[in-house]
């Protein structure tokens, strides 16, 4: 019971933490500062962009990566395709030249 | 004179004035710039602060609402205040850092990226933590405080940090959050149900420990 009244008081007084908070202020100096990074900014337009170029190079390099992950799996499947059909050829190929289904086979025993 | 008609008398001047200075600025003299920030500056310094509670950062994005003033003033529509316009600029602006600094924690890519690209000063600068004008006995606390307010939603925080720190009336924070003032009320109510229970939590735990 008594770290229960302990927490509570320990909220309360973290509550009132802000209550006698000062206003902070700036120095004088302040609307030097801020010519001077307009001035800077004005010169160097380029440096104010960093932030969209970074995030365009960023888009960009998904972009190819996704778009390289999309060519690869297609030149994968068309290859199986392709490899699909060279063994249906192969198998094919080798029934015609020993007639493995020849369904005369026994038929020309027969006729013998 | 009547200090009703007093009062209204001084109102109507500052609309004037504000009006004289919107036009000042619209022609881009520096002369009603200066003025504008002199005005303002510490205004909207403290406002930063309260949501970035560091003055580094504080300053830098004080100076970007600034710039923002300067560069947008043709697109100010005049229906609230030019005071109440700033405020908006820096409660935009601080969150705006607040969630590109999270989104940099989420990404290592982007975080890499930034680097190559931004300047340094975008990091946080842990060493300067905390608000100049707390006193001495209350860091401590007000930076368990502080660490509890940012987990707050988005409007809650505008809504406490303006009440609270900024010591805003709830119709002040009502204009500038574009809200009714019961909304406001309300959201305040939350954020310090909120803080109560995250705080009782922390110190629990911090008890156990």
């Amino acid at each position: 019971m008594s770290t229960k009244k302990h927490i509570d008081y320990e909220v309360e007084q973290t509550l009132k933490a802000l209550n006698k908070i000062e206003r902070a202020k700036t120095d004088d100096f302040f609307y030097s500062r801020l010519m001077a990074r307009m001035e800077h900014q004005q010169q160097s337009p380029g440096q104010r962009n960093s932030f969209e170029f970074g995030f365009a190079l960023a888009a960009a390099s998904i972009m190819i990566i996704a778009s390289l992950n999309l060519l690869s799996i297609s030149a994968y499947s068309s290859n199986t395709l392709q490899q699909e059909a060279d063994a249906t050829y192969v198998l094919e190929d080798f029934t015609a030249d020993y007639q493995v289904f020849e369904l005369n086979y026994y038929n020309t025993f027969e006729e013998e | 004179m009547h200090p009703i008609q007093h009062i209204s008398t001084q109102s109507h001047r500052q609309v004037i004035e504000e009006a004289k200075l919107i036009e000042q600025l619209e022609q881009g003299l520096e002369n009603a710039f200066r003025h504008l920030v002199d005005q303002h500056k510490d205004v909207v310094y403290n406002t930063c602060l309260g949501f970035l509670h560091n003055p580094h950062d504080a300053e830098d994005v004080s100076q970007e609402v600034f710039i923002q003033v300067f560069d947008s003033i043709h697109d100010f529509r005049k229906e609230a205040s030019l005071s109440t316009w700033i405020y908006r600029i820096s409660v935009t602006k601080s969150l705006e850092l607040i969630r590109y600094r999270k989104r940099k924690k989420r990404s290592w890519f982007f975080k890499a990226l930034d680097g190559m690209f931004n300047e340094p000063d975008q990091e946080p600068d842990e060493s300067t933590y905390g608000h100049p004008g707390l006193a001495l006995e209350n860091k401590e606390r007000a930076k368990v405080l502080f660490s509890e307010i940012d987990k707050l939603t988005d409007k809650q925080r505008v809504a406490f940090t303006l009440q609270k720190i900024e010591g805003m009336s709830y119709q002040e924070v009502a204009k500038i959050m574009e809200l009714s003032i019961p909304a406001v009320e309300s959201l305040i109510h939350r954020a310090k149900n909120t803080l109560k229970k995250n705080l009782y939590h922390y110190y629990q735990q911090n008890e156990l420990d």
